[in-house]
């Protein structure tokens, strides 16, 4: 059987990014993931790939690769990967692969551009992770 | 010429190229699959014989269903342009092969059936595997211009087939013919490479990649395919299509084979005469579909509309039959051919391409391969079945058949402007909607999954799921869910309780067994800080069964102070005046904390008489401006609570609070409150207060908006629709305001919006051409100046318009969300614009679909330029200062504010003066703060 609406609204409470919202935005949001499973070894998408979607993990483990191969983070339930590219609207900067097998919930661009102007709560978790980010990106460029 | 060229084809400038690129690899490729389809069609009368044709279909029919799986496994490991490679490859071979073994007089019975299933197999997955090629360069919109051209193309290489077996058979004979099919293919294959290098392909926003396809397993498809009764319709009208094609097939060659034979009397057919004779009736059938595919399908499609015309197939083929089982003669069996080979072609596929743009986004691809890959095959194996159980009855069978698409043609008919709609709208999030609402929303089977969910989260061991379980059930306001819900939370901690304690205030839930189970937590409870608010929540409900002294009313803890004043003024009348003093006393006191409580007395008294309540009013209305957004709050509940008749006159202050507050919850509250007062008093909402609360609803967000809309909703429609009847015309008044104002009056009364709609229309397509037009051409008329910001204004002024008038439209066609239709239309995808231009083509009166086309659709500059002459004639030529000057007379302040800007940048003569005559005219605090930075610079 697949998962209800209000199990989905649950799985987005726990997830960072929507974790301020009250249900009834939860399962308006619930409606609109998309379910995609995946094998182990499996790849999500490659560096270069026109994007469109923001990965939610449900179940299961990704690692995130850079365009040279090397590994750079992996990521588990609750987390979620793939958000930039909607924003900068580059290809992808990085492949995604999972370890194991994988249940994703994804949500698309429009989407998720519409929770943003609906969620001033969501937009800050975003950019409250990317803020978080700006430290390493001043020092590798100082170090450059 | 060249107009000629795109004038005939509908193509715009600039799209000249890539279409006769696509149209030259149709006709290429059709070219050779017509020669082998033809070819191998008379081969196996002449060599097997017509009789042995329902085995041959069932044949073709199981490869079909082979075939197609691999193209299906193939999509999801490739492109589309690999597949079609492949595909052409495959053809070419083919041919070369079959020449081969045709000119080594190899005549194995088995080779005849293998190059009829050869050849049918090739011609089915060329047709799927090209239209999918297609699809990803073009959106709905395209498709309906410029798909005729390709059809049409197809037929043209159909003609050139029909031509050559007709003149070059007796000469290059049958594997000569084929040779040059395989040069063909040769050709179609050099150009699709050519495409796949040169086009840009659209991005549909529903998929990852380019690469990727839909990943849903088969039981999900058939759930989402069962969920749309248009998808279901389609699919049948197109499974009975496929049945009619093959059964209709069968029964025009076995007239063929036998009326041919019939009057030479000699008992045998010469070689290739019925392969000659069907290629010349094909060339002329293509002739036909050539003329019908350019001329005439489009402009049927524009007259008739797409749901019309999807009639034309159901209603041929009926008639051919109903006369072809009268009388057996070999016109009606031509007629059977043109029907297949003609109407088929060019009103059947090319109605299918398009009517499958209203099948949900998720199933769309699917539906095409369904349909391309599968339906074709389980068609010829059903009709084979049909013909080999009924060997006599082929024409019955077809009537049937034809009486059958029509019925159902008629249920895609109706469906269809819905579909379309809704396959826009289901890309819509729905925030305005309750658990209730997506309970009602889902079949009997997710209710009850849903619900076992919620009560399962009850027992999770976090907290934080309890809780927002606990929020879901109450929010259903079921009581016979409470005893669980309560349960649960007994297990809750002193914050987990606290915050259900306020979610019981805000669903306003007076169920007896909920205050039975606070009483209980009071009486167990071992944190003090629970204990006070118990009692206070129940206090507020009055069910707070102790005793009250007098020294409780000073008590040193606000909320039990709270609960005993709260207590004491419910049970003992006359004490009324002291319990008044102490909340005056609350009211004074420094303590934000203290105010607040006062202020949620003040909200729970006086229920019952007006006088009371009125004088509690009349308090708490100071509170509303009060710096603290606690107390702001508070004071805003007791107009919610307490708000009511005779309440009307307090609306204005309401409004002005409206305007200067920014939070969210004071907003919602506010507005709850009016939309009380509307309800319960007539007449409350005037002329002036009214346009200020339009005019502070331009700051709201969504969900503040959608509550002004509900709470103005509540009033009497004879007295608000004038005035805001009067709002949506005033072009005054920002265009967020005009808009709220249309979707109230939609609300209490759509005739008079419809009634007025055109009026409305006319002036705000005459402003935005007016600002397309010359923001178009300003710059290349003053090439010296920099005047990319007057631009800019004038561009982003037409956009505004735009989205004003589609929004308009959407409320007047009584669509549920017109915003989706804007963020549609100004989507990066061209896909997503030419589906909401399609639905608003679907929503709207065709006179006024026509007036905003031009406006809406994305057409090249040249035509949107072609198209603003066409609306205002010639545009007078208005000098830059005389421009300026128009846009200082705009309702827009960006307008204003950019007129202004440019003049102090230029130092136009005298612009010191004008702008301030403007600050002096026009008293509009952002202009004037605006024009005196720019004076002072």
């Amino acid at each position: 059987m697949s998962t209800s609406l209000i199990e989905k609204a649950f799985f987005l409470k726990r997830v960072r990014l929507f974790a301020d919202l009250s249900l009834e935005l939860l399962l308006a949001i619930a409606e609109k993931l998309y379910e995609d499973d995946y094998d182990p070894q499996e790849k999500v998408f490659e560096a270069g790939q026109v994007a469109n979607r923001i990965y939610l993990v449900f179940e299961g483990s990704v690692e995130i690769v850079d365009s040279w191969g090397k590994p750079l983070q992996e990521l588990g339930a609750f987390d979620f990967f793939g958000d930039e590219s909607l924003f900068n609207e580059q290809p992808r900067a990085y492949s995604a692969r999972c370890l194991k097998k994988s249940l994703f919930y994804t949500l698309s661009r429009s989407h998720l551009l519409s929770i943003l102007s609906e969620c001033p709560t969501v937009a800050l978790a975003l950019l409250q992770g990317y803020a978080q980010e700006l430290p390493c990106r001043f020092a590798a460029r100082e170090k450059r | 010429m060249q107009k000629f060229f795109r004038k005939a084809f509908g193509l715009y400038a600039g799209e000249g190229r890539q279409a006769l690129c696509f149209a030259r690899m149709a006709m290429l490729w059709a070219f050779a699959s017509t020669c082998l389809d033809t070819l191998s069609d008379g081969l196996f009368l002449e060599r097997i014989g017509a009789q042995f044709l329902p085995r041959a279909y069932f044949l073709v029919a199981c490869g079909m269903l082979g075939v197609s799986t691999l193209v299906l496994y193939s999509l999801k490991k490739t492109s589309p342009y690999r597949i079609l490679t492949l595909a052409i490859g495959a053809g070419a071979l083919l041919c070369l092969g079959s020449a081969l073994l045709l000119s080594s007089s190899y005549e194995h019975p088995l080779f005849w059936y293998g190059l009829k299933i050869g050849a049918r197999l090739f011609f089915t997955v060329m047709l799927a595997c090209s239209w999918t090629f297609i699809d990803q360069y073009h959106d709905l919109q395209d498709a309906k211009r410029v798909y005729p051209l390709y059809g049409a193309s197809y037929f043209f290489g159909t003609i050139l087939a029909g031509g050559a077996i007709h003149w070059l058979l007796p000469s290059l004979g049958f594997p000569g013919l084929l040779v040059l099919s395989s040069l063909f293919l040769l050709g179609a294959f050099l150009e699709t490479r050519n495409l796949f290098r040169k086009a840009a392909p659209l991005h549909d926003d529903t998929v990852e990649g380019s690469l990727s396809t839909p990943r849903d397993p088969l039981p999900r498809v058939l759930r989402l395919i069962l969920r749309s009764p248009f998808t279901i319709l389609l699919l049948l009208v197109s499974l009975c299509i496929q049945l009619l094609i093959t059964v209709t097939e069968c029964n025009y060659l076995e007239a063929f084979g036998r009326l041919l034979e019939a009057p030479s009397g000699q008992g045998s057919i010469g070689e290739g005469e019925i392969a000659s004779f069907l290629g010349t009736c094909r060339a002329a059938i293509a002739g036909v579909n050539l003329f019908m595919g350019i001329f005439l399908y489009n402009r049927w499609v524009r007259k008739f509309g797409l749901r019309n015309v999807l009639l034309i197939t159901p209603l041929f083929f009926l008639g051919v039959y109903t006369f072809w089982t009268m009388k057996d003669a070999l016109l009606l069996a031509i007629l059977g051919l043109f029907a297949v080979d003609g109407i088929l072609f060019t009103v059947e596929d090319t109605s299918f391409n398009l009517l499958s743009g209203a099948v949900p986004a998720k199933l769309r691809s699917r539906v095409r391969i369904i349909n391309d890959s599968f339906f074709e095959p389980i068609g010829m194996l059903l009709s084979a079945l049909l013909l080999l159980g009924f060997e006599t009855d082929g024409l019955w069978i077809g009537l049937s058949l034809a009486l059958l698409v029509l019925l159902l043609s008629f249920g895609v008919r109706s469906f269809y402007p819905k579909a379309i709609f809704t396959s826009l709208k289901e890309n819509a999030l729905h925030f305005e909607r309750s658990l209730s609402d997506w309970l009602s929303f889902s079949s009997r089977r997710e209710q009850k999954q849903m619900r076992q969910d919620l009560f399962k989260a009850l027992r999770s061991p976090e907290e934080e799921v309890r809780l927002l379980a606990l929020e879901g059930i109450l929010s259903l306001k079921d009581p016979s869910l409470l005893s669980e819900a309560l349960l649960s939370a007994r297990s809750l901690g002193t914050t987990g309780k606290i915050r259900f304690l306020k979610l019981i205030e805000q669903n306003e839930l007076r169920q007896p067994t909920i205050f039975q189970e606070l009483k209980e937590w009071l009486a167990r409870s071992e944190s003090p800080e629970l204990s006070k608010w118990v009692s206070f929540a129940l206090a507020q409900e009055g069910h707070l069964s102790q005793t009250v002294e007098e020294e409780d009313l000073r008590h040193p803890d606000l909320f039990l102070r709270g609960a005993a004043l709260l207590t004491m003024k419910q049970s003992v009348r006359e004490k009324e005046e002291l319990i008044a003093s102490q909340i005056e006393e609350m009211l004074r006191s420094p303590r934000i904390d203290e105010v607040k409580i006062a202020l949620d007395i003040l909200a729970e008294q006086g229920f019952e008489e007006q006088k009371e309540r009125l004088a509690s009013l009349e308090k708490a209305l100071p509170f509303l401006s009060h710096p603290s957004l606690l107390v702001k709050r508070a004071a805003a509940r007791c107009f919610v609570k307490g708000a009511g008749s005779g309440k009307g006159r307090l609306l204005p202050r309401l409004i002005e609070e409206l305007e200067n507050a920014r939070d969210n919850a004071f907003r919602l509250t506010l507005l709850s409150a009016i939309g009380k007062i509307c309800q319960e008093e007539a007449g409350a909402v005037e002329e002036k207060s009214l346009k200020e609360l339009l005019l502070a609803s331009v700051h709201f967000r969504p969900n503040e908006r959608r509550k002004a809309e509900q709470a103005l909703s509540n009033a009497q429609p004879e007295t608000l629709a004038p005035l805001l009847l009067a709002a949506a015309k005033d072009i005054a008044l920002p265009e967020r305001a005009r808009l709220l104002a249309s979707k109230i009056l939609s609300r209490l009364s759509l005739s008079d919006l419809q009634q007025h709609l055109i009026d409305i229309l006319d002036i705000e397509i005459d402003r935005a051409y007016f600002y397309f037009y010359f923001g178009q051409t300003i710059q290349a008329q003053y090439p010296l100046y920099d005047l990319s910001m007057l631009q800019d204004a004038l561009l982003t002024g037409y956009q505004s318009i735009l989205d004003f008038i589609i929004h308009l439209l959407g409320i007047a066609g009584s669509l549920e969300d017109p915003d989706l239709l804007v963020r549609s239309l100004q989507s990066r995808s061209a896909k997503t614009r030419a589906h909401a231009v399609e639905s608003l083509e679907k929503t709207c009166n065709t006179r006024i679909f026509r007036l905003i086309a031009p406006l809406v659709d994305d057409l090249p500059l040249e035509e949107k330029m072609a198209a603003c002459l066409r609306w205002r004639g010639d545009y007078p030529k208005l000098s830059l200062e005389e421009l300026l000057t128009q846009l200082d007379t705009s309702p827009s302040l960006f307008d204003k504010a950019a007129s202004a800007r440019l003049k102090s940048t230029l130092k136009t003569p005298l612009w010191k003066e004008q702008l301030l005559h403007q600050i002096t005219e026009q008293k509009d605090p952002h202009f004037t703060q605006y024009a005196q930075e720019l004076l002072s610079q």
